[in-house]
C-alpha cells in the first residue's frame, strides 16, 4: 500500500498530473481543423471534467496502484463517457498558451495522422493505447481492463497492427 | 502515411507525449469558483439564476474562510455539486 498524502491541495494534485490530463485530452479530442475553436472548447471541457473527477475521486484513492496509473484510469473513464453531457460549469481553467502549444504539437504532421487513426479505434483499443503510450505497467493495465497480462500483450500487438494498416481518410 | 513497423507508431507518440509533458510543466491551471459562461444562451441562464448564485457563492466563500489552509481536493465535491445545482436551477427556471 502506498503512502497517500490526504491533505493535498487541488492545485498540487492537478499540477503534478497536468501532463497526463493533457495527453488524454489530445488522445480523445483529436485535432480537426487549423485553429479550431471547437477543438479548443472540447479540450477545455474535457480537461475540466477530468480535473473535477480527479479531485472528487481523490478521497477514495487507496493506493492500490501508482498515483499516475490511477490518474490515467480516471481520465480515460471520463474521456470515454460522452463529452456532450458535460456540465456548463467552468471552475478549473487551463491557460490559453498551453492550449496553443498543445494544439500546435497535436497538429504536427505524423502525430495528427496518428490521432486521426486513433479516433477510429474502438473505446477499449484507444484506452489500451493511452495506457501503453503512457507507460502504465502491464500488470496494472491488465487489472484495470480485467484481462490477463498475456491477453493485454496480444491486444496491444493487434491494436498497433490495426493502426499501422489503417487507411487514412484521404486515401479511401 | 506509411509506417515501417508497429513500434514506429509507439515511438512517434511517445516522443510526442514527452513534448506534451514539457508543455504541462510550463502550464498554469487555475481553480476558480465561479465564472460566467461564455455563450449568450448560458449567460441568459446565469442571469436567471443570479439571485440563487449570489447566495451560493456567499456560502462557498464563508466555507472557504472557515478552512485552515485553502481549498482541498476532498472539499471540492460539494462545491462543484453546488455549482451544478445552480446550473440546474437556472435551467429549470428557463
Amino acid at each position: 500500500m502506498l503512502h497517500i498524502h490526504r491533505e493535498r491541495s487541488i492545485e498540487s494534485l492537478l499540477k503534478e498530473h497536468t501532463g497526463i490530463i493533457l495527453k488524454v485530452c489530445a488522445m480523445y479530442v483529436p485535432y480537426r481543423h487549423p485553429h479550431s475553436e471547437e477543438w479548443r472548447e472540447e479540450v477545455r471541457d474535457l480537461f475540466q471534467e477530468i480535473a473535477l473527477n480527479l479531485c472528487e475521486s481523490w478521497p477514495q484513492f487507496r493506493g492500490q496502484c501508482s498515483e499516475s496509473t490511477w490518474v490515467y484510469r480516471v481520465a480515460t473513464n471520463v474521456a470515454i463517457s460522452n463529452l456532450r453531457r458535460f456540465a456548463t460549469r467552468r471552475i478549473v481553467l487551463v491557460d490559453e498558451s498551453t492550449l496553443d502549444r498543445l494544439e500546435s504539437e497535436s497538429s504536427d504532421g505524423l502525430v495528427e495522422h496518428l490521432y486521426r487513426r486513433i479516433e477510429r479505434l474502438k473505446d477499449d483499443e484507444r484506452q489500451l493505447m493511452t495506457y501503453v503510450i503512457g507507460k502504465v505497467p502491464l500488470k496494472e493495465v491488465a487489472e484495470i481492463m480485467g484481462l490477463t497480462e498475456d491477453a493485454v500483450k496480444h491486444r496491444i500487438q493487434r491494436t498497433k497492427e490495426k493502426l499501422r494498416n489503417m487507411k487514412d481518410d484521404y486515401e479511401e | 502515411m506509411t509506417m515501417k513497423n508497429n513500434d514506429d507508431i509507439l515511438e512517434v507518440l511517445e516522443q510526442h507525449w514527452e513534448r506534451v509533458d514539457e508543455i504541462a510543466e510550463q502550464s498554469q491551471v487555475r481553480v476558480v469558483r465561479w465564472n460566467l459562461p461564455e455563450s449568450p444562451r448560458r449567460w441568459v441562464r446565469s442571469i436567471a439564476a443570479s439571485v440563487v448564485a449570489i447566495a451560493a457563492v456567499a456560502t462557498l466563500l464563508m466555507t472557504k474562510a472557515s478552512q485552515p489552509d485553502g481549498l482541498y481536493a476532498s472539499n471540492l465535491s460539494h462545491r462543484s455539486e453546488a455549482i451544478v445545482a445552480i446550473n440546474e436551477i437556472s435551467i429549470s427556471i428557463l
